[in-house]
């Protein structure tokens, strides 16, 4: 029995090294075989309609000595993996008509008893964009909501990073094999993520980023998550793809609005004009999570903190000038009655004091949580 | 016949006495020199003998040897002519000893025997009064520039003739060339009434010119960094005497001090272009000579579009910044040239320039990250003032007020320059800029509150030691602009606001 287990494990292991051959074309062949061992088994020679050159490829993956030391690396624990029978393996995902052979992972996997968010966007994001995405993920992460998303750069990474912040589980799914990290700079929540919740994957160890690997992912975000948040997305764009699949499986969608003239913000504005959710804050995620999930399940409790900022009279009016919207310095200094060096100093005073924030070129901008 | 002549050579850009020793012997006419002479020294004998010979003197059939002492210093250069001459003048008996004791004689000869201008006047000059000489001998050319040194009699002089006359017959003298007016040329284009808008560059460079602080200043191409850079050079107050006689050394020794060769009163302004090696910023060559950041001493060194540079040519400077001097190492001496700068940059945030607009760039995060990360975070790290710069709109570039112009600043920078050199005359510094991490306690004192304040910053804007110091120096400066001698919260609050937090591993900036 425990060998027929490790077989079937190893079967789909080898399969999802087959990344020449598109998975929908393998599924068929594996259904015609009867099952994933059997396709491995020799099962795959006596399939009618291969192509030559497929057979030879299939062959050669056999013996290839690569998927055989990926599985070493497995045995050793550097990271674990789910074949599509396995009972690890999510049950969202088991319904999707290509739902990978086998999942790859590190950390752990999503907990269905919980409700989970997408927050996806765009990478070339508004630092406006990824403070919204970092507050909205912090107070996800606050009311034990756990957030999913890509671990690219810009918004993905912002949501990441709030949830985290915010006390909360993130899991992030990869566009490549798990033990790659991409974009580099992601390293440190590359870690951190695989100790406090989980980074996922479908594609095999050593898989290189391709841009063509990574919307194929994001029906694995729309899948493990309840409802798909939009928080910057261009007209074009991949978490639009995101959205497609999230709609295909039924999935709750919400988008964050923005002027209707920013190109930044023109896909989640087209999708609130469609009849996405339209997400102001937390409490407009977790009121649509509410009919999803029963009261009984998860705690939804809604942090708000609201406090008194205590102020000088100077510093309110600073203060007053700025926005959540970055805004330049001298743009500031003009707008306050009050000489350039005053004004510089109390800038620098409430950056400290932690009331407002500024990016390396003196953009200034309120923290959106104060 | 024994006789000895002194003259002078350079070593970096002190000036080094040398003894020029000349015998004429019975025996096979020959002519040899010795005493590490360089290929340009062993070649003159013959320009030399020629020369004398054009200026009427006979030279016989003789043994001569000539050397140069101490016989351990590399001797380059055209400056020895002259006093070769000189010597062999007195071997042969033309003129007495006597004559040239207490005179120092510097020139290259033309074959006519007429005497030519040579570089590093000054600094030769500078050491023969200091060594107690009384007279130095020049090309008419030089005249002026060694004349910058007090207590010295320099006399300038067209030909080798002329010369041997005056030495022999001591009720000659030199003729003076009447005294030039130097009017001060105070052709200013570039002044702060044209900085328009830009409240936050105003206000910084003022305080920079002030305490002679590093800048960078980043901004989309148009934002006016190089307009503000260049208007620097009208707020800096000029040049004290000694700084002045430092820095016309410097470029005595380069041969750059042009045709006026008059003492440099204002503060070098040098904007050296992107494509600057390595050597011609920091110095260096066979024979060291300075380099860019040497010509600045004392100065603005302005570098445009920084990332552009030589990586290696802007890591070059990390330690000159931090020594405020270049020493340049070879195997038998150390050469050291003064580089006490005030570096400007000017940078792109990205690429394309308009990063963080990110309606307007489109370069990625890679690429942008690639662009700034030209210029490292140890670079970053001695920047005491970081700003960023914006085009001004339209209607504050033709507002009809009138801003404060350069002549206005420049009057309260040099009183705060003056406040500072008050304070630090037992110092041995001249600026906030060069408190070392000693002296930085005893200036800038925190009180217990102030101290909870920079506690904080230290942790948020995550400074290294090197940072946490220049914020205090930059805030001393501050403080002085209000003639405050102690060190208050308003003002350590206001330098926090020029240093941006340095660019994060993870978010983008």
């Amino acid at each position: 029995m425990k060998e027929r287990e490790t077989k079937e494990v190893f079967a789909a292991f080898w399969l999802t090294h087959l990344t020449k051959i598109p998975l929908l074309k393998l599924k068929q062949w594996v259904e015609a075989c009867g099952g994933m061992t059997a396709f491995y088994d020799e099962g795959w020679k006596r399939l009618k309609g291969l192509l030559p050159e497929e057979q030879v490829y299939i062959e050669k993956k056999i013996k290839d000595p690569e998927i055989y030391r990926n599985w070493e690396r497995l045995k050793r624990g550097e990271f674990r993996f789910a074949s599509l029978k396995d009972a690890d393996y999510p049950q969202a995902l088991r319904k999707l008509p290509d739902a990978p052979f086998g999942l790859y992972w590190k950390g752990k996997l999503p907990n269905p008893g919980r409700s989970c968010v997408a927050i996806v966007g765009a990478r070339k994001s508004t630092i406006y964009g990824q403070e919204f995405a970092y507050g909205l993920a912090r107070e996800l992460g606050g009311s034990k909501v756990d957030v999913i998303s890509g671990l690219a750069a810009g918004i993905d990474a912002a949501g990441h990073r709030g949830c985290m912040d915010g006390g909360g589980i993130t899991y992030g799914v990869l566009g490549c094999g798990i033990d790659r990290i991409y974009p580099k700079e992601n390293i440190s929540l590359y870690e951190k993520m695989s100790e406090t919740g989980g980074v996922v994957s479908e594609y095999c160890p050593g898989t290189a980023p391709l841009s063509i690997l990574f919307p194929r992912r994001n029906r694995i975000i729309s899948a493990l998550s309840d409802m798909v948040v939009v928080v910057e997305a261009k007209e074009r764009s991949g978490s639009l793809i995101t959205v497609d699949f999230a709609l295909e499986q039924g999935k709750e969608i919400g988008a964050v609005p923005g002027r209707p003239c920013d190109p930044l913000s023109l896909g989640c504005n087209r999708l609130i004009r469609q009849g996405a959710k339209c997400i102001l804050e937390a409490e407009d995620v977790l009121e649509e999570l509410s009919g999803i999930i029963t009261a009984s399940e998860a705690v939804i409790r809604p942090i708000k903190v609201k406090k008194d900022l205590g102020l000088a009279p100077k510093e309110k009016m600073v203060y007053s000038c700025l926005r959540l919207e970055p805004k330049f310095i001298d743009d500031i200094l003009c707008q306050i009655d009050l000489p350039v060096w005053e004004g510089i100093q109390i800038l620098a005073e409430l950056e400290i004091k932690g009331i407002i924030k500024q990016n390396p070129h003196q953009y200034y901008y309120r923290c959106p949580e104060s | 016949m024994y006789s000895s002549v002194t003259s002078g050579t350079i070593s970096g850009i002190q000036g080094l006495m040398i003894h020029v020793e000349a015998d004429v012997s019975d025996g096979l006419p020959n002519f040899q020199m010795v005493g590490y002479l360089a290929n340009e020294i062993r070649e003159s004998g013959e320009r030399i003998r020629t020369a004398i010979r054009n200026a009427g003197f006979e030279l016989y059939p003789k043994r001569v040897v000539i050397n140069l002492s101490p016989a351990d210093v590399r001797k380059g250069g055209s400056g020895f002519d002259l006093p070769i001459a000189i010597a062999m003048l007195v071997s042969y008996g033309y003129l007495s000893q006597k004559s040239v004791e207490g005179a120092v004689f510097l020139g290259e000869l033309g074959l006519d025997g007429s005497i030519l201008p040579v570089n590093g006047v000054l600094s030769v000059a500078d050491c023969a009064r200091q060594s107690g000489f009384r007279k130095l001998f020049l090309a008419e050319e030089n005249r002026q520039e060694g004349a910058m040194v007090h207590n010295l009699q320099v006399y300038g002089v067209k030909h080798l003739k002329q010369l041997a006359e005056v030495l022999q017959d001591d009720r000659l003298t030199v003729p003076e060339p009447g005294e030039e007016i130097c009017e001060e040329h105070e052709a200013e284009s570039w002044d702060f009434r044209n900085l328009k808008g830009q409240l936050l560059a105003r206000r910084a460079l003022e305080i920079a010119a002030s305490g002679m602080h590093n800048v960078l200043m980043s901004g989309p191409p148009g934002a006016g960094k190089t307009m503000a850079a260049r208007c620097l050079t009208g707020i800096l107050p000029p040049l004290e005497f000694e700084e002045s006689m430092e820095l016309t050394k410097i470029y005595s020794v380069r041969g750059m001090l042009g045709d006026r060769k008059e003492i440099i009163r204002q503060r070098p302004f040098r904007a050296p272009h992107h494509t600057i090696t390595t050597t011609a910023l920091i110095g260096g060559g066979v024979i060291p000579k300075p380099g860019e950041v040497s010509l600045a001493h004392n100065g603005v060194l302005f570098l445009d579009e920084l990332p552009e540079f030589g990586k290696g040519t802007i890591e070059a400077m990390r330690q000159p910044l931090e020594e405020k001097c270049v020493v340049i190492g070879r195997l038998n001496a150390a050469y050291r040239f003064p580089a006490n700068i005030m570096l400007v940059g000017a940078m792109n945030p990205c690429p394309c320039g308009c990063y963080p607009d990110r309606n307007k760039c489109n370069c990625t995060v890679n690429q942008i990250r690639t662009y700034q990360g030209k210029i490292s975070r140890a670079m970053l790290d001695r920047m005491d003032i970081l700003m960023q710069l914006q085009p001004v709109s339209f209607e504050a570039m033709n507002d009809k007020a009138v801003c404060e112009d350069s002549r206005t600043i420049r009057n309260r920078v040099e009183r705060v320059h003056q406040r500072q050199r008050e304070r630090y005359a037992e110092e041995g510094i001249r600026f906030n800029s060069q408190l070392s991490p000693e002296q930085l306690q005893i200036f800038c004192r925190l009180t217990s509150e102030e101290e909870t304040f920079m506690k904080q910053v230290f942790e948020q804007k995550q400074l290294s030691g090197r940072g946490y110091h220049r914020l205090l120096r930059v805030a001393r400066t501050i403080a002085d602009m209000e003639d405050c001698e102690e060190l208050r919260l308003e003002h350590l609050q206001e330098a926090v606001a020029y240093r941006i937090s340095l660019p994060g591993e993870e978010r983008m900036i």
